[in-house]
């Protein structure tokens, strides 16, 4: 299992490497530079020319890019153009931020996926099932950014429940308590896709299970339908549903910009928009760099976990 | 329970009327239509036909393991002079699927759970049925493995079904069907997905099991082998009827119906038939989605006359204890 490990680490490298590349090309592929953001839209052109050589934007790409990466491999990412601090110091607490909002997403979208699932697979194509992954369908298709400002709409300025914006309140803020309390609304809005996808995922494959030789074998026991369900079918169901609950999670770290923006949460999705938006390359190079790493992490993860659930590959690899 | 042989207790299993359709966009499906037939305590009986006769149908209408679109429309399932058909799920879960009433399954490859060991799944019945925890089954559980022929049960106790080879396979689930000493087992083609040298034995481990245990035994099977050597009793299936009943001799001795016949003819013979003349029946099996009026076999039968077309023949005794469905052995004709 530890070879296994390992040779999946190492696969990560390329991976990273890539993602890297292509965002750099994109960044500066994408018209206008940092010099805008720094000066302003009047600044002359010796200014501009000046702010250029010093942040090295002269050189040829494959320089800039080069000098970037040899700074990464010795764990430095970097200065921000805009905010003149070091990215890994701007970024890393933001991006706990956004774990926060993302990990409460996921719980979400596990829960009520799963349980939509499980619930539509026991009675399925009967009238709760269609209803049931009906209102998952729309919920789980509504674009994010209409879904979040429906949601701030009631919540927050029609009922006056719950917070609309921000980690913490501005009086008196702080504390588990109030910032789980703003992070119900988000955390909502950015689970509702994902928990669609699981959901339909549950329900698919415990159907394809459901119908496999063994289930019948497993009847002809005796075994009644509710144990077949939490224990028979759900140990071979498990890897699918595993997979894209691991895929979503990555997903989500990366995904939840659209929230942060809405809600205005403090996390790394708000700061790479407005990166972007001020062509801040190496903030925006170190953010894409830990939501990738994150993402590829995951889901080594969960094909591990996978790997030990399934008795087959468990002792396939135990060689190893 | 001491047994006088050749006692007759009467059947252990009585099914009378039994029809069960699956309801198909392209219409219903007569998979099982009508058919009555009795598993006599001790003996046992062989479900004969093709792929697609109604045979498996018939087995797992009696487990009660019919799902949507399929639905038995009527008929009585009677095992000790009990209903089945009345009960509810739940009676059927707890007291007769696995404690009274085993069951044995084609594929022994797809038929064990590849994420539970083999011992979980052989030791489920007397977990469910007997109220014993895992470690209590376990004893138990091992020394019917090594009734079924499995070697060093204790060991492969704890090992997953991938672990096993196809007979081995088949001998766990056969442990598992025993387990709580039912008394019927039904084998729906046990043997079809095994080796040759393979099938012998756990035919032979069937036989011997049966007698073990006192039960009785349900068998389907394509195999006239198989019938020859194991059938005290022969029911015929072709496109959800019955075609022909009686004992193993009858059968082999004096086939009534056309298809029987046909069966009998189908057996390859290595000594008369080197020269590859095989007998088939023409035509392909009938599916009964909407069968229309007549005979089902009508289509693939050699000797047909008008008769055939119009009227569906009906299960007649032709001598004591045989019985044929069909015109030409209608005395009135």
């Amino acid at each position: 299992m530890g070879l296994y490990v390992l040779m999946r680490l190492i696969s990560v490298v390329p991976v990273l490497l890539g993602v890297s590349i292509l965002v750099f090309l994109l960044m500066h592929l994408a018209p206008g530079d940092v010099t805008s953001t720094l000066l302003g839209p009047m600044a002359s052109p010796d200014a501009r020319a000046a702010i250029r050589e010093r942040l090295g934007l002269d050189l040829s790409l494959f320089t800039q890019y080069w000098t970037w990466l040899t700074l990464v491999l010795q764990g430095d990412l970097g200065v921000s153009w805009v905010h003149r601090h070091e990215v890994a110091d701007l970024v890393l607490p933001k991006f706990f931020n956004t774990v926060i909002l993302a990990s409460a997403a996921a719980l979400i979208a596990y829960l009520v996926g799963f349980f939509a699932g499980f619930v539509a697979a026991s009675r399925a194509y009967s009238l709760s099932d269609r209803i049931l992954m009906g209102v998952m369908l729309i919920l789980g298709n509504t674009p994010l950014y209409w879904l979040g400002l429906i949601l701030v709409f009631l919540f927050a300025l029609t009922w006056r429940w719950l917070p609309a914006t921000g980690m913490v309140s501005v009086v008196d803020g702080g504390g588990v308590l109030d910032v789980l309390r703003h992070l119900i609304l988000p955390a909502t809005a950015s689970a509702l896709p994902s928990a669609a996808l699981v959901a339909r995922v549950t329900r698919a494959s415990y159907l394809e299970i459901l119908n496999q030789n063994y289930i019948r074998a497993a009847r002809s026991r005796g075994v009644p339908r509710g144990l077949i369900l939490r224990k028979h079918a759900l140990r071979n169901a498990a890897p699918a549903i595993l997979t894209v609950g691991g895929m979503e999670l990555g997903y989500l770290l990366g995904g939840v910009v659209f929230t942060e923006v809405i809600f205005a949460w403090p996390g790394a999705g708000n700061q790479l928009y407005s990166s972007i938006v001020g062509r801040d390359i190496p903030t925006v190079q170190g953010i894409v760099l830990l939501i990738a790493l994150a993402f590829v992490l995951i889901n080594l993860i969960v094909d591990v976990v996978n790997a030990y659930v399934d008795p087959r590959t468990r002792t396939a690899l135990s060689g190893y | 329970m001491a047994c006088e042989p050749n006692v007759d207790y009467g059947p252990i299993l009585r099914v009378v009327g039994l029809k069960t359709y699956f309801h198909l966009r392209d219409g219903t499906l007569q998979a099982v239509d009508d058919v009555s037939f009795e598993v006599g305590t001790g003996k046992t009986l062989c479900i004969v036909g093709e792929s697609g006769s109604g045979k498996s149908v018939t087995a797992l209408s009696i487990m009660g393991l019919i799902d949507p679109p399929g639905r038995i429309e009527a008929g009585g399932i009677y095992h000790h002079g009990e209903d089945l058909l009345e009960l509810q799920e739940d009676e059927l879960e707890g007291r007769i699927r696995g404690n009274r009433i085993g069951m044995i399954f084609q594929d022994p490859m797809s038929s064990l759970n590849p994420s539970f060991t083999i011992g979980d799944q052989v030791a489920e019945g007397l977990v469910l049925h007997r109220g014993l925890t895992r470690n209590q089954a376990r004893q138990e559980t091992v020394d019917v493995l090594r009734l079924v022929g499995i070697p060093d049960a204790e060991a492969r106790y704890d090992l997953y079904p991938h672990q096993f080879s196809g007979g081995m396979r088949q001998r766990a689930m056969i442990a598992a069907a025993i387990i709580c000493e039912p008394d019927l087992l039904i084998a729906d083609e046990p043997t079809t997905a095994l080796d040759v040298t393979i099938q012998a034995q756990i035919l032979r481990l069937l036989a011997e099991l049966k007698d073990k245990l006192n039960s009785s035994l349900l068998m389907i099977t394509h195999d006239l082998g198989v019938v020859a050597s194991m059938a005290d009793d022969v029911l015929v299936m072709n496109a959800g009827k019955i075609v022909e009943s009686g004992t193993v001799e009858q059968m082999f001795d004096s086939p009534s119906h056309p298809y029987t016949q046909g069966l009998l003819n189908c057996v390859i013979d290595a000594e008369t038939q080197r020269d590859g003349s095989f007998e088939v029946i023409p035509g392909v099996p009938l599916v009964p989605i909407n069968p229309g009026r007549g005979c089902r076999f009508k289509d693939r039968c050699t000797r047909r006359f008008a008769r055939c077309n119009r009227e569906e023949p009906v299960l007649l005794p032709i001598e004591r204890g045989h019985y044929a469905a069909c015109h030409l052995c209608d005395s009135a004709t």
